[in-house]
């Protein structure tokens, strides 16, 4: 059953478009739609694979010119920000500018924070919202420079999530992940403000791994692993605000904690209390009372069984005495 | 004879294919477009159309209008003593269409394309199409509205066009697709929309606002009254919206217990109240846009489609967010109807559409439920798991496999939804069916969930249990009754056992319904004249002779017209 498409449409593999559409339309109009479903099906399952083979065979012998065309073409923001002359310019080229500018100055997180989410909103507000191209075309961009900006882009995330409604679309199945990823950055900051406004020993542990200065100190590793492995399996964006030598210094203290003896010492007794487990699993004595029990039943049964005979043979044998008393 | 019908929210229409055109069938007034309106007059008997709908502010409670927006729900409308259902109301407008392009034709109706908005459900499709057979029509295709606004504006020049865009904002829903043609096959990109967005949305908004406006002015009726009342202003709402297309100021006036009131309303009002709903209209048209991977500057045209799409309001809402204006080749009542009658001329291989094939697209995502154990060892219910993807091309058939998630689980339970959320809870529920499987190790049973979407978009599901051999088809079905072929003809009895008015007299009720409406939204002088004119009418009609009663009928129209403006459809 299993066509080539070419073959199923008729045609000589190509990559010309036109020619696959018009093979497609002379053979779908030799069929009836509605009586024989199940050859439109196989026909346009031929006709997508032909175009997506055309498709790729084409991009494969794409010169590099060509390429660097096409994404200019895909890319509208940057190559219209590139081709407007600089006096009369729209806001939100500037606000764009202005946007990169300070994601990657050296200013501080917090310092940007404001101004990062009022040029944000300011681009959510602009007139030329309006338009759908221009709308998209910025909704891609915003959440694309969230993405790679984490973390000095938290700015940006709360007026976009609204404005373009990113938390309905994170409901349905066909989401597309950059706004998952910025749907999960945007809980990972909930989750530390939540942490921050507890004031417990979560906060303390977050401090200290923020705090490039802070010396590692044994009594509070215990907290400070636990909340770092949380992090990393919840929240991994989080990682990202935290001060590597911070991290890189308590992970060494638990590195070296792990390696002294008394945490060996504890591993090799868990290690074989774990084996004594499972050989006493595997002797059953974890079912010792059950084990016993079946073998009293046997025991009971056996008994039973040589009772059972002995009563049977109790006449057999009253009579082979007698018979040996007559003929004596 | 196919016709093409297009069932909409406050307008239907029928039309045919005829010598290498689609042509709309006039109804007994001459009119193109019926009312969608189900009203029983004082007699008992049945009226369908522009009678039922001018007793709509005169007679609301036995009058029944935009019951479409009901349809595959359990609603009833009393209308009366007896209950109606949408699809049995629907089948009550079917009838009177098919009665006036049998009339017109002089050859029998046997069967039809009725036009639903694309993002109708299936629970929805399933009840047009009921209603369909109610009416004794067997319905040979449902055709989504966009599609076939798109096959009536594609076979104008036959040419291939690059992707143009339907926006299709009717009565009660809307509706954005995109098309394409090429090589004389018109192919629906994508298709997106809100069926609960429509003029009718628009009446109430202004209805609202002029309530506000007017505050303590306005008259409060008794608790007993308030449909009625709401009646009157939504007739009013109607009316001043209309005017607000042409002029930028109107007046909202209405009578009440003889007492006329009015509240001015200007366009630019009416817009800034309204930017909560034109907003709403930006949604689609983004979800179509990003299935389709077209941007808006690669689109060729915008084409305009339904009635409420003549609002100014809309218009520049549509050119915002186009940046260029909509194109204005196609009429918005008329072509969802023509589109329908190609449809209909191509399932009867008319000639002339020998090189025209359609496809569409399936505008939601179908698939079914399941459960999914996290790393913890719970169960997570109640995952949406897609079987065919939005956007689709239909006729289409997708198989899925599924495995069981407990130890010796006997049966496996799936549920069908239609929707996009992740969490079936937000989707629309389409039925539920049970098998039982093999006993087994959590995994180890495999089921094959195959799902046939048709080309009227109705969906078929059959489960295949390949360790036991086990098949079973979907027998489910939604909305009243149990679908049997028996209870249909049951029901289509109940339905033919009442009195339709006569056809010949739908003109004299019609305006003589209207009189009666003017009559009670008059006072004073203008009322009296109303009343005048009720008298010279029943006076002719009681002379029985055709000619002078169709004379004496013109002239009370032309002396309506003058007291209230001209007649809308």
């Amino acid at each position: 059953m299993t066509l080539e498409p070419w073959d199923r449409l008729g045609i000589a593999a190509t990559t010309d478009e036109t020619a696959i559409r018009r093979a497609y339309s002379r053979a779908l109009k030799a069929i009836d739609v509605d009586a024989d479903p199940a050859s439109f099906i196989a026909l346009r399952e031929a006709f997508d694979a032909a175009r997506w083979l055309a498709a790729n065979a084409a991009q494969n012998t794409i010169d590099v010119e060509a390429e660097s065309e096409t994404m200019m073409r895909e890319r509208p923001l940057e190559a219209s920000v590139a081709k407007a002359p600089p006096r009369d310019r729209p806001q939100w080229q500037h606000d764009i500018e202005a946007l990169q500018a300070l994601i990657w100055s050296e200013a501080s997180r917090e310092a940007i924070f404001e101004e990062v989410g009022m040029r944000t909103r300011r681009l959510i507000d602009g007139p030329e919202m309006a338009e759908i191209d221009h709308a998209t075309a910025i909704e891609q961009w915003i959440a694309e420079t969230i993405v790679i900006g984490i973390p000095r882009t938290n700015g940006m995330i709360a007026p976009a999530i609204e404005a373009f409604g990113w938390a309905d679309r994170a409901q349905r199945w066909d989401c597309p992940p950059i706004l998952d990823a910025v749907m999960r950055r945007h809980r990972d900051n909930q989750f530390i403000a939540a942490v921050l406004d507890a004031r417990g020993a979560e906060q303390r542990a977050f401090d200290l791994l923020r705090d490039p200065g802070a010396r590692p100190d044994r009594r509070q590793l215990t907290s400070v692993e636990a909340f770092l492995r949380r992090l990393r399996d919840y929240h991994p964006t989080i990682e990202a605000e935290l001060s590597e030598e911070a991290v890189t210094a308590w992970e060494a203290l638990a590195w070296q904690r792990y390696r002294a003896w008394p945490a060996r010492t504890a591993r090799r007794l868990r290690a074989f209390r774990a084996s004594m487990i499972s050989w006493y699993r595997i002797l059953y004595l974890d079912r010792i009372w059950a084990v016993l029990w079946m073998l009293l039943l046997i025991l009971f049964c056996l008994g039973a069984v040589v009772a059972t005979y002995g009563v049977a043979l109790l006449p057999i044998i009253g009579a082979l005495t007698q018979s040996r008393d007559r003929r004596s | 004879m196919i016709v093409g019908i297009d069932l909409g929210t406050t307008n239907s229409a029928v039309a045919c294919f005829r010598d290498g055109a689609p042509v709309l069938i006039p109804n007994n007034l001459g009119d193109l477009l019926t009312p969608s309106a189900v009203s029983i007059a004082t007699d008992g008997t049945i009226l369908v159309g522009m009678a039922a709908r001018e007793r709509q502010s005169t007679h609301p409670e036995v009058t029944a209008t935009a019951f479409k927006r009901f349809m595959g729900t359990a609603r009833k409308h009393k209308l009366g003593r007896r209950a109606f259902s949408p699809e049995e109301l629907s089948a009550l407008v079917l009838a009177a269409l098919k009665a006036d392009a049998e009339a017109w034709a002089g050859e029998p109706v046997t069967g039809a394309v009725i036009t639903v908005p694309a993002y109708f459900n299936d629970l929805q499709r399933k009840a047009t199409r009921r209603a369909g057979e109610l009416a004794g029509l067997k319905v040979e295709r449902l055709i989504n509205e966009p599609t076939a606004a798109a096959l009536g504006y594609g076979i104008l020049d036959r040419g291939d066009r690059e992707p143009f865009l339907v926006f299709d904002l009717g009565g009660g829903t809307f509706d954005v697709s995109i098309v394409e043609m090429f090589e004389g096959v018109i192919e629906v990109r994508a298709s997106a929309g809100d069926n609960r967005l429509g003029g009718e949305d628009f009446n109430q908004i202004l209805v609202e606002h002029v309530r506000a406006q007017m505050g303590a002015a306005l008259p409060v009726p008794a608790k007993a009254r308030t449909g009625h009342f709401d009646e009157v202003l939504r007739a009013a709402a109607e009316r001043t919206r209309r005017r607000l297309s042409d002029v930028d100021q109107a007046s909202f006036e209405f009578v009440w217990d003889g007492a006329s009131h009015t509240a001015p309303v200007d366009a630019e009002a009416f817009e800034t109240a309204a930017a909560p709903l034109l907003e709403q209209l930006r949604e689609p048209v983004l979800r179509s846009m990003r299935d389709s991977g077209i941007r808006v500057d690669s689109l060729s045209e915008i084409v305009l489609v339904g009635g409420a799409t003549r609002m100014p309001i809309v218009r520049r809402a549509v050119t915002r967010m186009f940046g260029r204006f909509p194109g204005t080749h196609v009429h918005p009542d008329h072509a969802v109807a023509l589109g329908a009658a190609v449809q209909a001329g191509l399932k009867q291989r008319d000639s002339a559409l020998d090189e025209i094939r359609l496809t569409d697209v399936c505008p939601f995502s179908l698939g079914v439920d399941t459960a999914r154990r996290g790393p913890d060892g719970s169960l997570e219910l109640g995952i949406f798991s897609p079987i065919i993807e939005r956007s689709t091309v239909i006729p289409a058939s997708r198989v899925h496999s599924f495995h069981t998630v407990s130890n010796n689980q006997k049966r496996i339970e799936l549920n069908v939804y239609q929707g996009e959320s992740r969490d079936v809870a937000d989707n629309v529920h389409l039925g539920l069916i049970e098998v039982a499987v093999p006993s087994r190790p959590a995994g180890q049973v495999q089921v094959d969930v195959r799902f046939s979407y048709d080309t009227s978009g109705l969906l078929e599901v059959e489960i295949e249990v390949p360790l036991s051999g086990l098949k079973q088809q979907w027998l489910i079905s939604n909305g009243d009754g149990d679908g049997s072929p028996e209870d249909l003809e049951r029901r289509r009895a109940a339905l033919a056992a009442l009195k339709i008015h006569p056809r010949d007299d739908a003109a004299n009720a019609a305006t003589l319904a209207r009189a009666a409406r003017c009559y009670e939204g008059f006072i004073g002088e203008r009322r009296a004249l109303v009343e005048e004119l009720i008298a010279t009418l029943h006076q002719a009609i009681a002379g029985q002779d055709p000619r002078r009663i169709e004379m004496v009928r013109s002239e009370v129209e032309v002396a309506l017209d003058q007291l209230e403006g001209e007649r809308f459809l």
